[in-house]
């Protein structure tokens, strides 16, 4: 009986490795790895797929014709990176990326026009050791102190995890600074993650209903095709919600969810925005792969204010303007949260 | 493909020729009236999800079968769980990996590189009712003409979703029993999907509404209709119990199954499947 097993299972093993070999064939499998095509497909998953050609005034098609000859004559990796970064630069969008599998070529960011600079107005180290007692780390990205014994903090870097992080999270925050006059909350060094996120955080510190988001996503091969318009409203969620004073503190590198999350948190009559201009890269975010295995990635909507406008591109003005130096950052210095202690106290 | 084909025929007719050859004559099969399965499998698929890539993905999904039968005079019901597991690679080579530059506020600049872990998850579960045509019955074949109802998810969480669908399907199913000359049955199948309801990405591929989670977003407006012309998953599959005691069996399955759909961009998917159940 051993013997049969064993021959046996030979024989399906040798079946099974005879038909893996035409799987490739079964699937319809062909990849050209060109310049050219590479190029190609990055271009035609842009038209495709992004959101704002409309709301940038981009002439893709005039962008195809410019950089077509370009990618047919680009011979290595770093012509075509080149080719590639140069389309995409017209976008002027620091939610698109082109990440290369080339340790020497890595990356490049179309709003920054190559790679992502450090952030030079902020340091969260700065504030954990200068300026927070009592800080509770919940994640590596979500955690919240005290300023001093009337003022609370929160400082969030990302939405990356599941909503119940955030909501038992909140709860633990809000609790612990229940008694506080006022909270600053730190997104500055915020990278973006989910809007669900955002709207649940903002509405732990509404008051009413309001609307502060309408988003649309393409849905079809034409720049104007977009899927019916989605409406983020914030409402009195949880159970406490915060209504006295709050200061919510941006910079240039507050993205995405960060931004979407400051829409929501302007609609708030108790926060006052403060810092410098959100980054302007609001919308969800899709990845590509080419065929030479870099990936690129690209917003596929169209976000706007409450106030129906966009802010692609721009960003979002605080009310108060406050910026940091680097000279200032690196002797351990927090001007803009100095100020908003002040203005809480 | 006619080569593949071919060569498909031929392997098949090669393995039913060793089982032949190999098979005790004193191991009769005691057909039990309700069955219980359990088996675990290993299933090679290659993936072409031109959604997110123009390259072909490969993918080694283990998996957990559970399953439950009950024979009568006139055909046969049977209902089967699969949940599966497997990591997604480039057919090419290991996991994606990409670099990104990073400056911090001293000026020191890094190249840190990101790997892309990507895995699937999923489930099918099938509902079926297979009917034996008497008339053709003889002492050296059975066969059964039926349908089934399935529900099948395959879930690629993270940056890239390669291969995400949901199908509800109902399907057209044919069972081929021949007995060898130990009284063993070797049994063939064959399913093919006549009508079903399909869930892909939509063409944004990033559904997400306020109040609905991930999934909910996924299964809302992105369920479509559809027959045999734009959905294919026809599965092919060959069992045979190679050891026979009493009430209990241990059997071998292979299964070869080849899908494809054809929105929002092209999913394409070949696998062979193996596994063993033991059968209650």
């Amino acid at each position: 009986m051993k013997k049969q097993i064993t021959i046996l299972s030979g024989i399906l093993m040798t079946v099974l490795f005879s038909l893996t070999s035409c799987q490739e064939t079964m699937v319809g499998y062909e990849n050209n790895n060109s310049s050219e095509s590479n190029f190609q497909q990055m271009w035609e998953k842009f038209d495709s797929h992004y959101g704002l050609f409309l709301v940038k005034n981009i002439d893709w098609n005039e962008v195809y014709a410019s950089h077509l000859p370009k990618a047919r004559a680009a011979k290595t990796d770093a012509e075509l990176f080149a080719v590639l970064s140069s389309a995409v630069h017209t976008l002027d969008d620091k939610h698109i990326n082109i990440y290369t599998n080339s340790k020497q070529l890595t990356d490049y960011n179309s709003g920054e026009n190559g790679h992502i600079p450090a952030q030079e107005g902020f340091d969260f180290k700065v504030v954990r050791e200068k300026y927070l007692t009592d800080y509770q780390e919940i994640t590596e990205d979500f955690g919240y102190g005290k300023l001093t014994p009337e003022v609370g903090y929160i400082h969030i870097d990302a939405f990356k995890d599941k909503l119940s992080v955030f909501e038992n999270g909140m709860d633990k925050a809000l609790n612990a600074l229940a008694s506080t006059k006022g909270i600053v909350f730190d997104i500055r060094d915020h990278t973006g993650g989910s809007d669900h996120v955002s709207a649940y955080i903002a509405s732990r510190f509404a008051g009413s209903r309001k609307l502060f988001m309408t988003a649309k996503k393409r849905n079809g091969p034409r720049h104007d095709q977009f899927a019916a318009p989605v409406e983020w409203y914030i409402e009195p969620t949880g159970k406490t919600q915060y209504t006295k004073p709050v200061i919510l503190l941006t910079t240039s590198t507050t993205l995405s969810a960060g931004e979407t999350f400051t829409f929501a948190m302007r609609e708030n009559a108790n926060v006052t925005h403060m810092g410098t201009k959100t980054a302007g890269a609001f919308s969800d975010v899709i990845a590509h792969q080419l065929p030479n295995g870099w990936i690129v990635t690209i917003g596929v909507g169209d976000y706007r204010g409450s106030d129906g406008k966009s802010y692609e591109g721009i960003g979002i003005t605080p009310k108060i303007v406050s910026l940091n130096q680097k000279s200032d950052v690196l002797r351990g210095v927090d001007k803009t949260l100095e100020s908003a202690i002040e203005r809480l106290r | 493909m006619k080569n593949n084909i071919i060569k498909l025929c031929l392997s098949f007719a090669f393995l039913l020729t060793a089982i032949q050859a190999y098979s005790q004559e004193n191991a009769e099969p005691e057909p039990d009236r309700n069955q219980f399965r359990i088996g675990l499998g290993a299933n090679y698929i290659k993936t072409l999800d031109l959604l997110y890539s123009p390259l072909m993905y490969k993918s080694l999904r283990t998996d957990l079968q559970l399953g439950y039968s009950r024979k009568s005079e006139n055909g046969i019901f049977s209902s089967d769980l699969n949940v599966f597991m497997g990591s997604l690679k480039p057919n090419s080579g290991g996991a994606v990996v990409i670099y990104a530059n990073e400056t911090d506020i001293h000026g020191v600049e890094t190249t840190e590189d990101m790997v892309l872990q990507m895995v699937q998850i999923g489930f099918d579960l099938q509902v079926g009712y297979l009917r034996e045509m008497q008339q053709l019955r003889s002492e050296s074949k059975a066969i059964y003409l039926g349908g089934s109802l399935e529900e099948s998810l395959t879930y690629t969480p993270g940056f890239m979703n390669v291969g995400v669908i949901n199908y509800s399907s109902f399907n057209a199913k044919a069972r081929f029993d021949y007995f060898l000359k130990n009284g063993k049955p070797l049994i063939f199948e064959l399913a093919v999907p006549l009508v079903s309801v399909i869930t892909r990405l939509p063409h944004h591929q990033s559904p997400g509404e306020p109040g609905k989670s991930d999934l909910g977003a996924f299964f809302s407006g992105n369920n479509k209709v559809a027959t045999l012309n734009h959905f294919q998953n026809a599965r092919f599959s060959i069992k045979y119990p190679l050891l026979v005691k009493r009430r209990i069996a241990v059997e071998i399955r292979y299964e070869g199954s080849w899908m494809h759909y054809y929105k929002p961009r092209h999913l394409t998917q070949a696998g062979n499947h193996l596994s063993l159940g033991l059968t209650f």
